[in-house]
């Protein structure tokens, strides 16, 4: 047997060799020994060794629950961390949320709004400072519009900053999306600022961001800290942006509200100046009518005195002059009625056939002189009564027949009427005139229906007029929904179509009798005269147009009128004498016509009550609302023509003989 | 001829002075001891001297004095500069145990060497009083300073071994705080603490068995353990004071003693320099082991000189002392150190012509 290495030598130390007997108990008593202190040394050894394990596996203990209760606190620590980030984005997403509303809601007063914005993101961001800066219109300066202290609650403004004397933080703020410095006394981008800025105001911590207008910086908005050091956050960073941006939208917004207000101030002046032209224009043709109903009115009277053939060729002269002009003012005036949009439109129901036959009739006389016929056709299917304004109806008729009358030198002037339905109570009216005159070149169609214009001056040399009819027209369709069209070929006639848009009365009327053969059966010229017993009243300050109406009266077969010269009279002679019909001026001395209607409604209960029919040169609406509201019955606009005056006498005629019986 | 004796000679009167004086024409190195070597025998009180004479081998020797251990490192460059030359082979240094910084020492003669070169040797003892020893160089004896002796020549065989053989235990700790030899903390904690909770019923035998358990020593990257022994421990600082420095910074481990394995490592030693005797030429192997062996030992120390011997070729001489360090280096080629707790051998023969 080979013995370990080390018995080995122990053995040989104390003369042992292997295989032999101890030679003494001595050597085996000292070799006992030395095994024995071998073994205690083993027991030694591994006491240690159990020991360190020991103190090892403690310490890894140790160290493994430091580890957990470390990781433990940095969870709690970074979970706090990002509750307080949580947080912080919460409130910062509600402050954006308000100033989005007020910076979106333009005002006049972009002072208020700027202060909403420093302070709002003041107080979100828990910054000291928040100043919001624009440059003056040199580009020289940053002009504090608001700087809101968090600590005092204090706005305040007006310090300049001249960009001169910081190149390098204007350079730094115009090149970037801001800046963002945590040690701004020390960062190469605001340390300019330092000495003349930051230091006195105690600065530590300066995050700035441009305000930019369609790419143009023209401002800044400054976040300035103090105390501590601070470290700007990313989302601190996105908030401030988005404030910068709400500066810009509010900025914006109030330049486009002054805007606006001066377009507003603008168009109230031009407004003002058309009322003021519609004024004057009325208070012109008031002027301008008064005499000219004289003129009219004495020149009809005159014709039928016995005269010398030249003396009547003078006075025919002189009346178609005077109608002539008396047109002329009244297409003038409705002209600019129109454009001044004054012209309400009446809706009431209409008698087509009735309102046909009304406005042939006013060009009956014109065309029997030039030996032209008039026809007139009546579609099927088109209603009888429609609802409509029946006096810009019949302008519009009136006005194309007179142009086709104007412009036909031989042939006939046709009008036809026709009805779209487009729905259950509502169509469109379609009226045709058809003339074989001469026709408009090609070239000028499309402006036939600009204001002041004719085929060409010398049309206006010999064919008269205005200008302004088939303007009119086109103007007059346009506002009752329609629209006006011609079709023309020169030196073979023209045809004029007017679309308006109209509604059935309820319940829906019947529709008109078949159309009538052309050429239509005229209805008969009505009488020269009516005999009649209704007692007429005309109160008329003016001489001669109380004259002239005592003249037209008794053509018309109503002799010797009763008379007043002012409002006072009227209602002394209605006390006196039975009255049917009073023709009042509106324009008197003492008491005016409104003054006297309500007074005369007052004198007398309804069946008893004279009708009264207003006379006035003054053809504005609110005029007529004003008749109709102290209980006038009609109204005459001076100067008005017999055949006026007879189609107005016809309708208290028929309702006096309709009483009386 | 080399000389080692007990510390309480008078180095001013007594044989070595005379050992000098009588042979003027030789190099004449020693020192004093914590027990003299001489064969497998370990004698106190004694002198002991060898004489080795050779054919081609040249020799040159230098003493450098050291006043206090700030001086260690220029005494061991002025050592150095002194003995570089062509065909230098080995170095052999002997040094006050007292005053000298062995670890700047040897930096400084290896500083001022050619790569690879040996330096071997160690510091002088003085029993166990640690009170203080004498070194015999420059002619005389000396009660401080450095003495080295160059061995110059191709025929020169100069072979070297160190080996401790302790046990190392308990995990690596980092020596967070340190001065020179003291050491206060190991990982953030006070080192003594630390000592004693691993010694355990150990730790009421200190500072005596501190002996027993040296600390062994390496930087952070890696390298080559070190030994150091405890020289005293200090309760109210709660350090601890080493027979070498502790920088800051290294890496240490603890170490415990076990006689076999002691006595093992000494016959590791001796088999390092198994390859570097001239076969058939006669052989001196210079033994140095420390101070702490012969006291951890005790009575079995002459069985690490035997466990030698028994490696050695049988007609090998042998001399040397317990030092209070030795002087090595740990492989052949590798850099020279201050060892602690070791087994440090030299041999020395030469090739005939």
């Amino acid at each position: 047997m080979r013995p370990h290495r080390l018995l080995d030598r122990q053995l040989r130390k104390l003369g042992l060799a292997n295989g032999a007997a101890p030679p003494s108990p001595a050597a085996w008593n000292s070799l006992l020994e030395r095994i024995s202190a071998t073994y205690a040394e083993s027991d030694e050894d591994r006491y240690l060794l159990e020991r360190s394990l020991s103190i090892s596996s403690r310490e890894m203990r140790e160290m493994s629950q430091a580890l957990l209760s470390e990781l433990e606190k940095r969870v709690a620590e970074r979970t706090e961390e990002l509750e307080a980030a949580r947080r912080r984005l919460k409130s910062q997403e509600r402050a954006l949320i308000d100033l989005t509303l007020v910076a979106s809601l333009p005002t006049d007063n972009l002072e208020s709004e700027l202060r909403h914005l420093t302070a709002g993101s003041a107080q979100t961001l828990a910054v000291e400072r928040v100043s919001l800066w624009l440059f003056n219109a040199e580009r020289t300066a940053l002009l504090c519009r608001d700087l809101y202290e968090l600590e005092g609650g204090q706005h305040s403004a007006g310090a300049l900053l001249a960009t001169a004397s910081f190149p390098t933080y204007f350079a730094g703020i115009a090149g970037s999306d801001g800046v963002a410095a945590d040690d701004a006394q020390a960062d190469p981008r605001t340390r300019e600022l330092t000495d003349p800025y930051l230091k006195p105001l105690s600065i530590t911590s300066k995050m700035d961001i441009p305000i930019r207008i369609r790419g143009e910086t023209v401002g800044v908005l400054c976040h300035e800290h103090t105390g501590p050091r601070r470290n700007w956050e990313a989302d601190e960073q996105s908030f401030a942006i988005a404030v910068a941006g709400l500066a810009a939208l509010a900025i914006v917004g109030h330049e486009r509200w002054q805007a606006l207000r001066e377009l507003e101030k603008a168009r109230a002046a031009a407004e003002e100046a058309t009322r003021a032209k519609s004024r004057f224009l009325a208070s012109v043709s008031h002027e301008i009518r008064t005499p000219l109903n004289a003129i009219v009115g004495i020149s009809e009277l005159l014709q039928k005195t016995p005269l010398s053939e030249s003396q009547r060729e003078y006075v025919g002269t002189l009346h178609t002059a005077s109608e002539t002009l008396l047109a002329l003012v009244n297409e003038t005036l409705d002209f600019s009625k129109i454009e001044a949009g004054k012209l309400e439109l009446e809706t009431t129901e209409i008698d087509l056939q009735k309102c046909l036959d009304q406005a042939l009739d006013l060009v009956a006389s014109k065309a029997k002189a030039k030996g032209l016929e008039l026809r007139c056709a009546l579609g099927r299917g088109v209603p009888r009564r429609i609802v409509s304004d029946p006096t810009r109806l019949r302008q519009i008729l009136v006005n194309l027949l007179d142009n086709g009358v104007k412009f036909t030198a031989r042939g006939h002037v046709a009008v036809s009427v026709d009805w779209q339905a487009d729905g259950d109570a509502t169509g469109v009216l379609l009226l045709s005139v058809t003339d074989t005159g001469v026709g408009i070149p090609a070239d000028r169609l499309g402006s036939i229906f600009g204001a002041f214009l004719q085929v060409d001056t010398t049309t206006t040399r010999a064919y008269g007029g205005t200008g302004l009819g088939l303007a009119i027209v086109e103007r007059l369709c346009e506002l009752m929904g329609g629209s006006a069209t011609v079709e023309s070929v020169e030196g073979r006639g023209s045809t004029f179509r007017a679309r308006i848009r109209a509604a059935l009365p309820v319940p829906p009327a019947e529709h008109a009798a078949p159309a009538q053969p052309s050429p239509p059966a005229r209805p008969p010229a009505l009488a020269e005269t009516v005999p009649s017993s209704l007692r007429i009243l005309v109160a008329e300050d003016n001489p001669v147009n109380q004259l002239l109406a005592v003249r037209m009266l008794e053509s018309l077969g109503y002799a010797s009128p009763l008379l007043a010269t002012d409002g006072e009279e009227v209602l002394e002679v209605l006390r006196r004498e039975r009255c049917d019909l009073v023709l009042m001026d509106l324009h008197m001395p003492r008491m005016d016509g409104i003054e006297t209607s309500l007074r005369i409604r007052d004198m007398f209960v309804e069946e008893a009550r004279p009708a009264i029919v207003a006379l006035t040169a003054d053809a504005l609406e609110e005029s007529r609302a004003a008749c109709l509201d102290a209980g006038m019955a009609g109204i005459l606009i001076k100067p008005f023509r017999t055949d006026e005056l007879r189609s107005c006498l016809a309708r208290f005629q028929s309702r006096y003989q309709a009483r009386a019986s | 001829m080399l000389a080692f004796g007990a510390s309480g000679l008078d180095p001013e009167t007594a044989a070595a002075v005379e050992l000098a004086e009588r042979f003027p024409n030789s190099h004449v190195l020693g020192c004093s001891t914590a027990g003299e070597i001489l064969g497998a025998s370990v004698l106190d009180g004694s002198l002991v001297v060898a004489v080795l004479r050779f054919d081609a081998v040249r020799l040159h020797s230098a003493f450098a004095p050291v006043s206090s251990a700030g001086d260690s490192l220029a005494a061991g460059r002025a050592l150095g500069a002194q003995l570089a030359g062509e065909d230098l082979r080995g170095v052999l240094v002997f040094a006050d145990g007292i005053h000298v910084n062995g670890s700047e020492l040897v930096r400084g003669i290896s500083g001022e060497l050619p790569r690879g070169i040996p330096v071997t040797g160690g510091l002088a003892g003085d029993g166990q009083q640690f009170r203080s020893t004498w070194v015999i160089g420059g002619g005389r004896s000396q009660r401080s300073g450095a003495a080295a002796l160059g061995l110059y020549g191709k025929s020169l065989c100069f072979g070297h071994g160190s080996r401790g053989g302790w046990d190392i235990f308990g995990p690596e700790r980092l020596v967070t705080r340190s001065q020179g030899n003291v050491l206060y903390e190991l990982d953030g904690r006070p080192a003594l603490a630390l000592y004693k909770e691993y010694l355990g019923h150990r730790a009421s035998g200190l500072p005596a068995t501190a002996l027993l358990f040296p600390l062994a020593l390496r930087g952070q990257g890696g390298g080559q353990r070190i030994v150091r022994t405890v020289t005293g421990i200090d309760e109210d600082h709660q350090s601890m004071t080493f027979a070498g420095d502790i920088p800051q910074g290294c890496v240490a481990q603890l170490m415990k003693a076990n006689f076999d394995r002691l006595i093992d490592g000494a016959s590791d030693a001796a088999l390092q320099t198994a390859s570097q005797w001239e076969p058939g030429a006669p052989v001196l192997a210079i033994a140095v082991s420390c101070v702490g062996r012969r006291m951890v030992l005790g009575e079995r120390c002459e069985e690490e000189l035997e466990a030698v011997r028994e490696v050695l070729p049988a007609a090998a001489q042998m001399i040397g002392f317990y030092s209070y360090g030795e002087i090595s280096p740990y492989v052949a080629g590798g850099g020279c150190e201050l060892h602690n707790q070791t087994m440090t051998l030299t041999t020395i023969s030469e090739a005939p012509p």
